[in-house]
């Protein structure tokens, strides 16, 4: 019987792989199997995002805040003489999680960590004024970096957000 | 050498096993030189096993099915209970055929983004074929590879459902990823939740496919219907619940968690009676201050101002003209104790609510019984101090230390995914001359 054991085994062997081998409608139906990475990826990370967020007071006094000075030279474009530090906040944050803050002029700035691996955090920040929400903007930023919101006025004014983004 | 006619006929008489010995001799002969053979089988067939052969190369002529009746009968011989079972090892699985590669392949195909395979090839040590088959059926749910080569032969088994077989497999299918991206539209920390709740579960396509591809609610009930045991939802309502409310409060949740919300608030009363108390707590601090201290304009704001919410809320506010009027008006009077006595109601709760999903923020704008002590107390400052006060900073918010050394992120660092902003408003990106991102808000556009 060991002959037709064998003819059996290669009925069965081309059967196999007559099924095995997929059409092409259905192999563009194939899902994508957990860990077949279609990009490039980056390791996840564990622990909070420490989310910064300064509240700087460009005004025409001529006058640096000497905590600025080391940033100041991005002030620049701003077109102002004088820059003070007025408030600081810090959140520490997990993905998903968000805090908030009220700051001078009545606005209040919500900040929501949406993701962050290895290389970078996907930041949620939204801008409110008496009347609601004003603005809403997510970026993705490379871990240990800044952005600035700016352009809210206040006495004589604007006020500059640095947002820092340390992990 | 061209076709023999006779060969058909000298193996259909040996298959039926009344070949002479010369008809052997003559049937190896013509094997050996019929070219519709491949060289290789011509080689290989020896005629040890006659009447099989004779069957094999019958089919490959094209004379017979391989399905002839003495391979049938050859197979359900093999079959029979009373016989000893055909053993497919997984040495031949991997070895002499390789089949063990090609059931592999074909399964994980078949079984898409559930791992399937090593668990079909550790049951199958051992297993008959039959039982090869059923341990396939009971793995795969839906996939049917065996089932397909079994139907061939007459012996296809029933499928399992998908949702027994998601069953079977609820301890190492996994369900976080892909509820994580249906999910991320929602400003709450669900998907962590879930995550925390689920470990390492996995949704598998099966299950997405089941709830056509909606998002939210109808995720938990399809979870509950095809995962059978794993009953996440009642946890993940106690995790998020409270952090609803508080979005919704701020109108920014999404249609589907608002819907979720509106169904928690619905199923409990109480909460709903706490939100309304929330909601009407500064009018009640507003009127009852104007009783106790007399006609007092703008004390909401006031008191806002110096318990740190949001004063700009407040239309009209004015906190010189407020406080002038206080003073004015009520002079050292303590105000305190009749304005709790009216707006501490039962539905307030007298502590702070510690939500630890969420970070303590700069600025805590719930109210306690420790804020509205703070409000009375900022309000009763405001008409007892004398004249001449320094303004504080708006927002009640302390200036916390912050590193000041901030290191901008160049081109290629940050990427603006959205930018959305209020039609009232100017929204641009522009770069500074360090080449810092500067998303600038001109809130005083007209359009």
């Amino acid at each position: 019987m060991n002959m037709l054991m064998r003819w059996f085994g290669l009925l069965v062997l081309f059967v196999a792989v007559t099924l095995a081998v997929p059409t092409e409608s259905h192999a563009q139906a194939r899902p994508v199997r957990p860990g077949q990475a279609t990009t490039a990826t980056y390791a996840p990370v564990s622990g909070k995002v420490s989310i910064q967020m300064q509240v700087v007071h460009a005004n025409n006094s001529g006058v640096v805040d000497p905590d600025l000075k080391a940033v100041a030279a991005n002030f620049k474009a701003f077109r102002y003489t004088g820059f003070q530090k007025l408030e600081g906040f810090d959140a520490k944050l997990a993905p998903n999680q968000e805090a908030q803050f009220s700051m001078v002029g009545g606005h209040r700035i919500k900040v929501k960590l949406v993701s962050r691996d290895s290389r970078q955090a996907k930041v949620r920040v939204m801008m409110f004024n008496e009347s609601g929400k004003i603005m809403d903007t997510t970026v993705a930023i490379n871990r240990n970096r800044a952005f600035m919101i700016a352009g809210t006025s206040y006495k004589d004014g604007k006020l500059i957000l640095p947002i820092h983004v340390r992990y | 050498m061209a076709s023999n006619p006779n060969l058909e006929s000298l193996l259909i008489r040996i298959r039926d096993g009344v070949a002479t010995a010369d008809e052997f001799v003559r049937a190896r002969q013509l094997v050996e030189v019929d070219s519709r053979l491949p060289e290789e089988l011509r080689e290989v067939v020896d005629f040890e096993d006659a009447q099989a052969d004779a069957v094999g190369l019958l089919a490959v002529l094209g004379h017979d099915s391989l399905f002839g009746e003495v391979l049938r009968e050859g197979l359900e011989a093999e079959l029979q209970p009373t016989k000893e079972p055909v053993v497919i090892t997984p040495d031949m699985l991997d070895g002499e055929w390789e089949l063990g590669a090609v059931f592999a392949e074909a399964v994980r195909y078949e079984a898409g983004s559930v791992e399937l395979a090593d668990s079909v090839v550790a049951e199958v040590g051992g297993a008959s074929r039959i039982e090869l088959g059923a341990a396939i059926q009971a793995w795969a749910g839906e996939v049917d590879v065996v089932g397909s080569v079994l139907a061939r032969c007459g012996l296809a088994t029933a499928e399992l459902p998908i949702a027994a077989a998601i069953t079977r497999e609820a301890g190492a299918v996994d369900l976080v990823s892909q509820i994580e991206s249906e999910l991320t539209d929602l400003a709450l920390p669900l998907a962590e939740a879930i995550a925390f709740e689920a470990g390492t579960v996995e949704l598998s396509d099966a299950v997405l496919a089941a709830v056509g591809g909606e998002q939210g609610l109808p995720i938990a009930e399809a979870v509950r219907a095809e995962a059978g045991t794993v009953n996440m939802w009642p946890e993940l309502e106690a995790v998020v619940s409270d952090v609803w409310v508080s979005a919704m409060l701020d109108h920014e949740l999404s249609p589907v968690a608002h819907r979720a919300a509106v169904l928690r608030l619905r199923d409990e009363p109480e909460m709903g009676a706490t939100m309304t108390a929330f909601a009407s707590l500064g009018s009640d601090v507003r009127a009852a201050v104007a009783d106790e201290a007399g006609e007092t304009p703008y004390i909401w704001a006031a008191v806002a101002e110096g318990i740190g919410v949001e004063a700009e809320l407040v239309q009209g506010w004015d906190g010189e003209q407020f406080a002038a009027a206080i003073r004015e008006e009520g002079g050292s009077v303590d105000l305190v104790s009749g304005v709790m006595a009216k707006v501490v109601t039962p539905q307030l709760p007298y502590a702070a609510v510690e939500i630890e999903a969420i970070p303590a923020s700069a600025n805590n704008r719930r109210w306690s019984l420790s804020t509205l002590v703070m409000a009375a107390a900022a309000a009763l400052l405001i008409a007892v101090l004398p004249m001449g006060m320094q303004e504080t900073q708006s927002g009640g918010a302390a200036v916390v230390p912050v590193e000041s050394h901030a290191e901008f992120a160049a081109a290629g660092e940050i990427v603006v995914e959205s930018l959305h902003y209020h039609e009232q408003a100017s929204v641009t990106q522009t770069l500074g001359d360090e080449g810092a991102l500067i998303i600038w808000v001109d809130e005083e556009t007209t359009l």
